[in-house]
């Protein structure tokens, strides 16, 4: 079972948890940390609340036995997974569309567009490349220092860096990947 | 070796450079580091934790009352929210389907919006905006502000001071602080004060520090600003802030030579009107200058975007600091320099002093 559902499968979030001042500190410090490290992953603001919403209600079923830092911690790495799983499901949904419409006899000016295209896909390489790699990328470049990373990905704090510099390079070549795919079609 | 290239022995450093198959490796590495961390160096996003946390609260609450184990995707009425909140982005109040439920929604969440502050104004990065002694004036002109700044100290005996739309107040809690403590700034602030390790040449230590507390800005606008603004309510926080001062080598007691501030990013709250109500009043004020409406116009999204003003006869360039855009100001002249970023943890930083823009670039990038 994929974490997305685990996540869902599990009791509901109670009122009596997210009336706790404990968990209101702890979504009001995490929260934004939360968003922006689910818009490393889905690029686009909107979805990255829906992701970090959804993370924080699952956060508040769980709260009282993880305690804080476990916590905090947990919805991190939960951000990447339910992101990467929106942009899959998104991803899917497309080309169900793809295939059932024909392609427009010209881009829009929306398509044209550099950046779109280059978040785009920047979403379907991270969507590729390992899951402990998109992890490694998105925590660090989501704000966290590397001592926050490890405790996250519950790695050594020394191990943090190789697999950063990993990650960075199979981005890379994932990225390359995807341009060439986009200048065959 | 790439993220903190001080931190390698130099025995490392010193193999590594003479080795030539460890420098193309080193080399690929940085260029890998380089272009990730330009694919992940575009702004982003600031939530409205206020707003989250409402209907985080709200979902957790019909939850319980449906008293029902979820499976798969989250019951339809739980996710009412953000659908109502992504047509409302998507198709302004354009509601297709016509379901009463979705309807009755969209007038809840107004109702609610108008009854409830919303964060409207939380910068990511910083911008810089030209500017003039003359546009200044004229734009304070338009908006009737002469001579409203006035008492900018503490519970204002004066009270909400008019101008030509509404009412102004200021509220800034207590004088500074000056300290010599470190941890006495931060715990006055809150704030974790980050201090370079290596001074310029010519800078000295320790620093002296000044602690600001909050202070706000309220805008009260009247029904002269027109139907979108009247009776809405703006207001603007700043603060709390530490400024650390390095004095000269030389230089007379008390005349700082560099200083670093830290300070919470500004951030605006609103009753109900919105940022794009208010940028389009401003701009279609008779007597606005055009190149400054023409300015705010290309900070883009006014919601995230931290103008900083520069002032005449300075001039500026862009750059970053640990990925963040920053702004970097240099006096004609090159007598003083400076440099204004956003880190990623929302905190608005700036170094500056009587030292050149390669001296206030060291010192920024040891802060990050």
């Amino acid at each position: 079972m994929g974490l997305e559902a685990r996540l869902k499968s599990e009791p509901s979030a109670t009122a009596a948890t997210t009336a706790s001042p404990d968990f209101e500190r702890f979504f009001r410090a995490q929260y934004p940390v939360v968003v922006r490290i689910a818009w490393g992953v889905v690029r686009d603001a909107h979805l990255a609340e829906d992701v970090a919403q959804d993370v924080m209600i699952a956060a508040g079923r769980r709260f009282v036995d993880l305690g804080v830092d476990r916590a905090v911690a947990w919805v991190r790495v939960a951000a990447v997974h339910l992101g990467l799983n929106a942009v899959r499901g998104r991803q899917r949904r497309e080309e169900r569309h793809r295939r059932a419409r024909p392609a427009p006899p010209t881009p829009s000016p929306e398509e044209l567009f550099v950046d779109r295209e280059a978040e785009s896909e920047i979403r379907t390489a991270l969507a590729r490349i390992p899951l402990h790699s998109a992890t490694v990328l998105l925590l660090r470049h989501g704000g966290l220092s590397y001592a926050e990373v490890a405790r996250a990905m519950d790695v050594k704090v020394g191990h943090v860096g190789t697999m950063l510099r990993r990650a960075e390079a199979a981005l890379r070549k994932e990225m390359g990947k995807e341009v060439e795919r986009a200048t065959r079609t | 070796m790439v993220d903190e290239p001080l931190a390698v022995p130099d025995a490392v450093a010193g193999h590594v450079d003479g080795c030539a198959r460890c420098r193309v490796r080193r080399d690929r590495v940085v260029d890998d580091a380089a272009a990730v961390r330009h694919l992940f160096g575009r702004p982003q996003p600031v939530p409205d934790v206020d707003r989250a946390w409402r209907c985080v609260v709200d979902r957790a609450d019909r939850a319980d009352r449906a008293d029902a184990p979820h499976t798969g995707r989250p019951h339809r009425a739980d996710r009412l929210p953000r659908m109502v909140r992504r047509r409302w982005r998507v198709a302004g109040l354009t509601v297709s389907g016509g379901t009463a439920a979705v309807v009755g929604s969209v007038a809840l969440v107004s109702v609610a919006a108008a009854a409830t502050l919303t964060t409207v104004f939380a910068p990511t990065h910083v911008v810089a905006v030209p500017t003039t002694g003359v546009n200044l004036h004229a734009f304070a002109a338009a908006l009737g502000l002469n001579g409203v700044a006035g008492d900018r100290t503490g519970s204002s005996p004066s009270g909400p001071r008019p101008f030509a739309f509404g009412t102004i107040q200021w509220a800034a809690s207590s004088t500074p602080l000056r300290t010599g403590s470190l941890d006495a700034a931060e715990s006055a602030s809150g704030l974790d004060v980050t201090l370079p390790g290596t001074l310029p040449s010519g800078v000295v230590g320790p620093p002296r520090f000044v602690v600001e507390q909050t202070a706000t800005v309220t805008v009260s606008f009247d029904t002269r600003a027109g139907p979108s603004l009247a009776g809405s309510m703006f207001t603007l926080t700043a603060g709390p802030a530490v400024v650390a001062r390095y004095g000269g080598v030389g230089t007379a007691a008390g005349v700082p030579t560099l200083a670093v501030l830290t300070m919470e990013r500004p951030t605006a709250t609103s009753d109900g009107a919105t940022v794009d109500s208010l940028e389009s009043f401003l701009e279609t004020r008779p007597g606005v200058p055009k190149d400054l409406a023409q300015s705010l116009r290309l900070l883009g999204d006014l919601r995230t975007a931290l103008p900083i003003p520069i002032p005449p006869g300075a001039s500026e360039s862009t750059t970053t600091v640990a990925g963040a855009p920053a702004v970097v100001l240099t006096e004609a002249g090159g007598v003083a320099s400076g440099v204004v970023w956003e880190d990623h943890h929302g905190v608005v930083r700036t170094v500056a002093g009587l030292v050149d823009q390669e001296d206030v670039l060291g010192v920024a990038n040891q802060l990050g």
